[in-house]
């Protein structure tokens, strides 16, 4: 907690110098419209009264204007001059320590050489005496951020014995309480990555936040940090919609996440749409295929809300196989968005009922373009000769079509 | 009871007044945003973006006429940007030079009948292109007859087949992640508010290092036009485009970088071909739409990065026909929508943005110049009050110096492209002498735009502008 207390302790300070200020500049405002100003028993006796007080008053406004601008161009030019020697002198020490660590640490999680006691012992001296500043700091966890998020190998806990030995762990909990959100989000990745649950209760409140970036870094460290995925549809979007950000993160977090126990149904039973996309998207990528158990899905296939029909269908083409589904595409096809008949025919690979087939050229018939186009090449990757059948035609759209699909391929 | 000179001098005052304090809202508005964006994508890796399961496809569609020169080099920096579900789409403006053939051999392309429908009239397309090299297969070259800019544009529009496009000018330098950065407003839409467009930063790119399509090294300009240039598109981008995206009211994406919702773009019939100021004219059209006929809530965002470097003007006339095309741009625009000002039927963009925009930029060099002409009349009668005027103008300049020096502390503090004091001396020479040279001949440009526009009927004019290719041999030390 000390070095929470000193972030907000600079924080508070900071606020309170401009607030000061402020009271200056505004003090200044008053006491120089003024002819004679008594403040704290001091008496201040305006020395350009006579000036000033011939001037109307909107006149005294815009002189005051000009000296807070002339004031400012100085600091901002001296602000100018300092932060881009800072900012070029940090941008220089991360960038090298960030190297330095991640070659230290890829050699700590991923060497066998390093599994000697021996060179362990001389790594963390190495980096121990580089943790000083905190630009140091950062970049450590910046490099190790960035080697988990790169690898699929849980390095928690040769990361969080590291820690201990560093003697850190302290100063990374204490991140999540800081005044920016960018130290907390950090926090609540490097805690969740190495299952630290100190700090559970603070994630679930950032989940709960208004801020979207906060909350959507919340959403995937509890992801990472609950034992069980049936937990999930318990803590995301609760007060919030779901954005396609925050679903593509907690999907790609579960599934990175390594664990099975996922609650389909009462993701799929939501009232909430958001979490219904989540559940589509999980079912389609951890859905075991041939499973069977599909009728979740296919309750949606055909859902007014075209978000929910197009998931559906993507999770049906990649678990079922294709000769179990083309009854259901047949079935169905007519009544479907655009949209979703192309996505349907695009995930189609190979045409081998001659009922398909027929499908396929009533199709070419009748439906728009695009649909065409696309039912056309599953009819050409399959049979080549086909093309003679569709030769002759009258129609600009099915010419356009044809033309297109036999183009490509001829050329390909 | 109130003389004609007390109506005159109050009028300028509550002008010039509401004018500052609007540059006071837009400072304010912009850092708030700035710094809210750093933190929120500090540690977020944009790269992570490519293993989405629901992400929009994207068509990168880039005119092009007469790019002889650098087509080659521009078409692979476009391949080159990261992003899984994009195809580039290179609409070839019926040049009259080499680059159509050059194109067809360097890329291996063949003519193909690639299907699409003419949902936006355009002049006939010619042929289009498509590479037998599988490593080009999502390039899709398209040659037609020439239309200009937004009719190249809408027959990129017509063949995309992706859900947003990005538009952008064939010669300009695109940051390898620029997508990955863009679409991120479209992922971030919330309940019911619908990202319709995003735009990005422009820097300019003249005497930058450059190689293989890539910036390797940001220099201040050693042109003096540029360099006046690089402190406009500082206070334009950062500072005033940043401030109305956090409001909401965002009128212009940059015609050189803007990615839009292709399928609400085709609903508004795509680009305006009678304009020259199509990318405003667009974006406008689009919040009308959004307005009226969708009735949803709705966002244009903006993405404060530095994602696209350009060449700018850097000659007295390229810069004259650069401003006279833009003022046009922006009258006829204004004038084609005129029933939104002060219509409380567009709510805050009818009664904020829409106004803001004719008062402030439009009708301002109209303003100032007359208020220069009154103050030379006042002379004459000696009818000035000589104290007063002095307090006016030192605060005009010292206004202008404060906010050209808050936009380049932001960029310092945010961006740090342009680094040293050589680069901090020369823009505080150049913010000086901005005031006394560069902005009267803001001014002339402006009111030749009007001219332009109102006496001598040109709407649709679009000048030339010398480029000097970005031969990367050239631009690296």
């Amino acid at each position: 907690m000390r070095y929470t207390f000193l972030e907000y302790l600079i924080n508070f300070l900071l606020r309170l110098f401009w607030l000061i200020i402020a009271i200056i500049l505004l003090l200044g405002f008053y006491v120089f419209y003024h002819d004679e100003t008594e403040l704290f028993g001091f008496t201040f006796i305006n020395p350009y009264y006579e000036f000033i007080r011939e001037m109307p008053f909107w006149v005294y406004i815009v002189l005051c204007s000009t000296v807070f601008s002339v004031l400012s161009i100085f600091v901002f030019i001296s602000f100018n001059l300092y932060y881009g020697i800072q900012k070029t002198r940090v941008e220089n020490i991360r960038a090298k320590y960030y190297k330095y660590f991640s070659y230290l640490l890829t050699n700590y999680f991923l060497s066998d050489f390093t599994k000697n006691e021996d060179f362990k012992q001389k790594l963390l001296f190495k980096i121990k005496s580089h943790l000083k500043t905190r630009h140091q700091r950062l970049a450590f966890l910046d490099s190790f951020l960035r080697i988990q998020e790169n690898v699929a190998v849980n390095l928690s806990d040769d990361f969080e014995h590291l820690m201990q030995n560093l003697k850190i762990q302290k100063r990374i909990e204490s991140l999540i309480y800081n005044v920016d959100f960018d130290d907390k989000i950090l926090a609540m990745k490097l805690l969740s990555y190495i299952h630290n649950h100190s700090s559970d209760k603070q994630i679930i409140k950032y989940s709960n936040s208004n801020n979207f970036a906060l909350r959507t870094e919340a959403y995937a460290s509890l992801i990472r940090l609950m034992e069980k995925d049936e937990h999930l549809i318990n803590f995301i979007g609760v007060n919030h919609t779901l954005s396609i950000l925050d679903i593509n993160i907690i999907v790609n977090a579960v599934l990175k996440n390594h664990k099975m126990r996922i609650d389909y149904q009462a993701l799929l039973a939501s009232q909430n749409p958001r979490k219904i996309m989540v559940g589509l998207l999980l079912a389609k990528h951890r859905y075991r295929r041939g499973k069977g158990n599909t009728i979740l899905i296919i309750n949606f296939i055909g859902n007014p809300i075209l978000e929910f029909n197009r998931l559906a269908w993507d999770a049906l083409l990649a678990l079922v196989p294709e000769e179990e589904l083309i009854d259901i595409i047949i079935d169905r096809f007519e009544n479907e968005a655009e949209d979703v008949k192309i996505l349907i025919l695009q995930n189609f690979s190979k045409l081998e009922s001659k009922r398909f087939y027929d499908f396929l050229m009533r199709i070419i018939a009748h439906q728009p373009l695009f649909v065409k186009i696309e039912a056309m090449k599953l009819i050409f990757k399959s049979d080549f000769d086909t093309l003679t059948v569709l030769d002759d035609f009258q129609n600009e759209e099915l010419k356009s079509a044809y033309e297109e699909v036999s183009c490509l391929y001829m050329n390909n | 009871m109130l003389s004609f000179y007390d109506i005159i001098n109050t009028f300028f005052l509550i002008y010039g007044s509401v004018l500052f304090l609007s540059y006071v809202f837009i400072a304010i508005m912009s850092s708030l945003d700035l710094s809210f964006y750093v933190k929120k994508s500090k540690y977020f890796r944009f790269n992570t973006i490519k293993e989405f399961k629901v992400l929009p496809t994207i068509s990168i569609i880039a005119p092009a006429y007469n790019e002889d020169a650098s087509i080659i080099e521009n078409i692979r920096s476009l391949l080159s940007l990261e992003y899984p579900k994009v195809e580039v789409i290179v609409v070839n403006d019926g040049s009259i030079d080499n680059s159509l053939q050059k194109v067809i051999d360097y890329y291996d392309m063949v003519k193909v009948k690639y299907a699409f429908n003419e949902s936006i009239e355009t002049a006939p397309v010619r042929g289009i292109y498509k590479s037998t090299n599988a490593a080009y297969s999502n390039l899709i070259y398209v040659y037609k007859e020439n239309g200009g800019k937004a009719d190249a544009l809408n027959v990129g529009i017509n063949i995309s087949r992706s859900d947003l496009f990005l538009a952008i000018d064939v010669d300009c330098i695109i940051e390898h992640d620029a997508i990955l950065r863009m679409v991120k407003p479209f992922l971030e839409e919330e309940g019911n508010r619908k990202v319709i467009a995003a735009g990005g930063v422009v820097r300019i790119a003249n005497s930058c290092e450059i190689q293989e399509g890539r910036i390797t090294k940001v220099n201040f300009p050693k042109n003096i036009w540029a360099k006046f240039q690089v402190l406009e598109y500082f206070r334009a981008f950062t500072l005033g485009r940043m401030a109305w995206s956090r409001a909401n009211g965002l009128l212009i994406i940059s015609g050189a970088f803007g990615l839009f919702d292709r399928k609400l773009v085709l609903a508004v019939n795509g680009y305006d071909r009678t304009t020259v100021g199509e990318d405003f004219e667009l974006v406008v059209r689009l919040r009308k739409y959004m307005h009226y006929v969708v009735k949803q809530n709705y966002k244009v965002a903006f993405i404060p990065d530095p994602l696209c470097w350009t060449e700018v003007p850097s000659n007295f006339k390229s810069l004259k026909n650069q401003r006279n095309r833009w003022t046009r741009g922006s009258i006829d625009t204004v004038l084609k929508h005129k029933d939104m000002f002060f219509n409380p039927k567009y709510g805050k963009m009818g009664f904020l943005s829409f106004p803001y925009w004719v008062l402030f930029e439009w009708f301002a060099p109209l303003i100032e110049t007359t208020g220069f002409i009154y103050f030379l009349l006042m002379i004459i009668f000696s009818s000035i009050n000589i104290q007063i005027f002095l307090i006016l103008l030192v605060f005009v300049f010292s206004f202008s110096l404060f906010f050209s020096s808050f936009a380049v502390y932001y960029e310092t503090l945010i961006f740090n492209r342009y680094k040293g004091y050589k680069f901090l001396f020369s823009v505080v020479l150049i913010a000086m002498a901005e005031i006394v040279f560069y902005h009267p001949l803001n001014l002339y440009f402006a009111l030749l735009g009007n001219y332009s526009y109102f006496i001598k009927k040109d709407k649709k004019g679009w000048g030339k502008m010398k480029r000097t290719a970005f031969d990367n041999s050239k631009n690296v030390k």
